[in-house]
């Protein structure tokens, strides 16, 4: 919203991965300590936002939990477009899920080039007895496609901080080495509005 | 916002990163818990030694959830339970102090702290004119969405008369001589963008409130495109045309198609009568923001409306609710597009997009145009053709009249089942002036609707012997619900120049789901 001027750096960080991998159950894990009861008595959870504070710097995130259906993938780039950060989520008992992973992987560099700051959750690790994605195989290709790999539990409530806490950190980064000017808005279209001073207005002659 | 505090501007915490930044930086890094009373309720109140040491707090080795003073002595105590701190030793009266917002901290380290925005400090007692102040400016940030709180606000500041002329000036400038040509309309949406950056620099250069660049920015953006409404808004509608054309087909094609028959998980499939009220008024609203808003609040309607819909389903003994995610909301809204025959919703999206500059696109207004945006676009783009085969006739022509719409607004405001009530958390809040819930603005939208309607019907040139050609208690003696209603398709189509977009949209879709309601 236009009132209330929030300052810090805004990030939007989108959720990306095939139904059932756990996208919302991750970000719910995230955010539902919130003290903000406004989400508490809700039950959407396709958005949601966590403030946080990188040592002085606030951060306020805007995570959009996209659309996971396959009949909707080509909706995607409605989605992603924009985004400071993508987290692309599979189940680690789901072979065809960590193959989605990739493709996604493949689109937003595509789409949004090196810009996005990418990370890839292996989710539902207290499954980790019926793993199908070796761990190791998901480690490298995450290293092999700039992105970081976190063994996440929505559930067991693993890996799920830690993982947004460097998202957030790499996307700081890269905001900072592009924007020296950490007060303008990210999301913003406005043209920034310089502010100098007019001539004195009093010496105006009243001629014509 | 009304939900914390900008924690930029708050004197305490600018305090805490100047004069008493060696204490902060020690809470940092034994990751103590800060609390921030609001700004406006420390006016008038000394930022001390005394007063840090009680706002930053150690955890407690003694119980969990307790924290401890730094002072010397460590001598209050107090709780964190349930959204509140409960001040608990060394104070002069047990008090609960409202968490506001929390932000999750990191040190140097990245070791986790947290900061909590608290509704006012933790001891001494607040001034009622600083709490007052502090609610009026909450609610005046809260409010100011349409035209005409934009404008007021603009023309509060006497120190920017001169630019406000001259902004005026512009405006009128541009409605009297700027011609729109086909094709060229980005050239129109530049010269706008234009105005609003010159006014909203010319108004900063004479207030001087740095504080409220966004309000100040925004409330410009609102007046001036609020301003030149008409002849931009015809301007989109050419544009969009050929788009909006195919968007027609397809609405009709989806007449009285169900969530269920498009795959909508069966517990969310319920009548959605309060969002297609609510984006009903799309294209009566002027300002990008006022139509954003208006998206943002269907899709709260259709959140609550659900809700609603699962709590009087539910299991009693389970808590448990499913959670509506994106999938769920682009299905959701197809049938409420359909019943708000949102004809213009493409020329909606563009005025949107383009004639607003200052307002995040990352923030919830943002996802609620993208929501709509997935939606219209899955809607454009799926085949719906062996859908269409497998409706009924009854579905496909689903009509309510207006006395039917008018008697189920009735029952809504005379009635309304303890459910309902409950599952909008109403209550006590329904009764406050303040704080009307989405259950009274879809009331008070039904009667403004009713009267702009009744207000086109008094002003159409030809005489309206009967909107389908039949009263309403003709059309309710006719046949009961489930047998085969009179086709009035090509009857509306005849009649509907002597009718408002609006009143065509009630009698085209609009009560179906209110028939379904009962």
């Amino acid at each position: 919203m236009a009132a209330g001027g929030a300052r810090g750096h805004q990030f939007k960080v989108v959720l990306l991965g095939e139904g059932c991998v756990g996208k919302t159950s991750l970000v719910l894990r995230y955010c539902e300590d919130k003290f903000n009861d406004k989400h508490i008595s809700t039950l959407q959870a396709s958005f949601l936002t966590k403030k946080l504070n990188i040592a002085g710097k606030r951060v306020n995130l805007a995570i959009w939990d996209t659309a996971g259906q396959e009949r909707f993938h080509a909706l995607g780039p409605i989605y992603y477009r924009d985004s400071n950060g993508a987290i692309l989520v599979y189940d680690i008992t789901d072979e065809d899920s960590f193959q989605k992973v990739k493709n996604w992987v493949k689109e937003l560099r595509k789409m949004l080039g090196s810009e996005v700051t990418l990370c890839i959750a292996g989710n539902k690790i207290d499954l980790e007895k019926q793993r199908n994605v070796p761990a190791e195989e998901a480690e490298a290709y995450a290293t092999s496609v700039g992105a970081k790999h976190f063994h996440t539990s929505a559930k067991l409530n693993k890996g799920v901080e830690e993982m947004f806490l460097d998202l957030t950190k790499r996307m700081l980064e890269k905001d900072t080495n592009s924007k020296p000017d950490a007060t303008a808005k990210p999301g913003s279209t406005r043209r920034n509005i310089q502010i100098t001073e007019d001539e004195p207005q009093e010496q105006k002659s009243g001629c014509c | 916002m009304a939900d914390g505090d900008d924690l930029d501007f708050n004197p305490f915490f600018q305090a805490l990163q100047t004069t008493f930044k060696q204490q902060y930086s020690i809470a940092r890094h034994k990751c103590h818990l800060v609390c921030i009373p609001a700004t406006d309720t420390l006016q008038g109140r000394t930022i001390n030694q005394r007063f840090v040491e009680t706002h930053i707090l150690r955890t407690s080795p003694f119980f969990q959830g307790q924290y401890i003073s730094t002072d010397k002595d460590g001598s209050k105590t107090i709780a964190v339970e349930e959204g509140n701190i409960v001040t608990l030793e060394g104070f002069q009266d047990e008090a609960e102090v409202r968490i506001l917002s929390e932000e999750l901290a990191y040190n140097e380290d990245y070791k986790p702290y947290k900061i909590l925005v608290i509704e006012r400090p933790l001891d001494g007692t607040v001034q009622a004119s600083a709490s007052r102040a502090r609610s009026q400016s909450m609610l005046g940030d809260a409010q100011r969405i349409t035209y005409q709180e934009n404008h007021q606000y603009l023309f509060s500041f006497p120190e920017c008369k001169k630019a406000l002329v001259r902004l005026d000036r512009n405006i009128t400038e541009f409605t009297n001589n700027y011609m729109i040509v086909t094709g060229y309309l980005d050239h129109a949406v530049q010269k706008l963008q234009g105005i609003c950056q010159q006014a909203t620099e010319d108004i900063l250069k004479l207030c001087k409130r740095e504080r409220q660049i966004d309000s100040i920015a925004q409330a410009v953006e609102s007046y001036v495109v609020g301003s030149v409404h008409t002849k931009m808004w015809q301007a989109v509608c050419q544009q969009c045309q050929k788009e909006e054309s195919l968007l027609q087909k397809k609405l009709e094609e989806l007449r009285g198609v169900t969530g269920e028959q498009l795959g909508v998980k069966e517990a969310f499939c319920c009548p959605l009568p309060g969002a297609v009220v609510e984006l009903a008024t799309l294209d009566g609203l002027k300002t990008p923001l006022e139509k954003l808003s208006c998206l943002k609040r269907t899709l709260d309607s259709v959140n609550e409306e659900v809700n609603a819909h699962l709590r009087e389903n539910q299991d009693p003994t389970s808590d448990d609710l499913p959670c509506l995610v994106s999938d769920d909301l682009i299905l959701l809204l197809v049938p409420v597009l359909v019943q708000a025959r949102c004809l213009h919703l493409p020329s909606n999206v563009f005025y949107i997009e383009n004639l607003q500059w200052s307002l995040s696109s990352k923030d919830d207004l943002g996802f609620s145009l993208v929501t709509f945006k997935a939606s219209l676009e899955y809607m454009m783009s799926a085949d719906f053709s062996q859908l269409r085969a497998t409706m009924s006739p009854t579905q496909k022509n689903n009509e309510i009249s207006i006395p039917e719409l008018m008697q189920a607004a009735q029952h809504m405001t005379l009635q309304p089942g303890p459910g309902e009530w409950e599952g909008r958390g109403a209550g006590a809040e329904a009764e406050s002036p303040g704080k009307m819930t989405s259950f009274d603005r879809k009331l008070e939208s039904i009667t403004r609707m009713m009267e702009r309607s009744s207000q086109e019907l008094a002003a159409a040139p030809m005489p309206l012997k009967s909107i389908t050609g039949e009263t309403g208690d003709q059309q309710r003696a006719g046949g009961k619900r489930g047998e085969q209603v009179p086709d009035v398709i090509p009857l509306r189509k005849a009649d509907k120049s002597g009718l408002g977009d609006f009143l065509s949209s009630l009698q085209d879709d609009f009560g179906c789901s209110y028939g379904k309601q009962t």
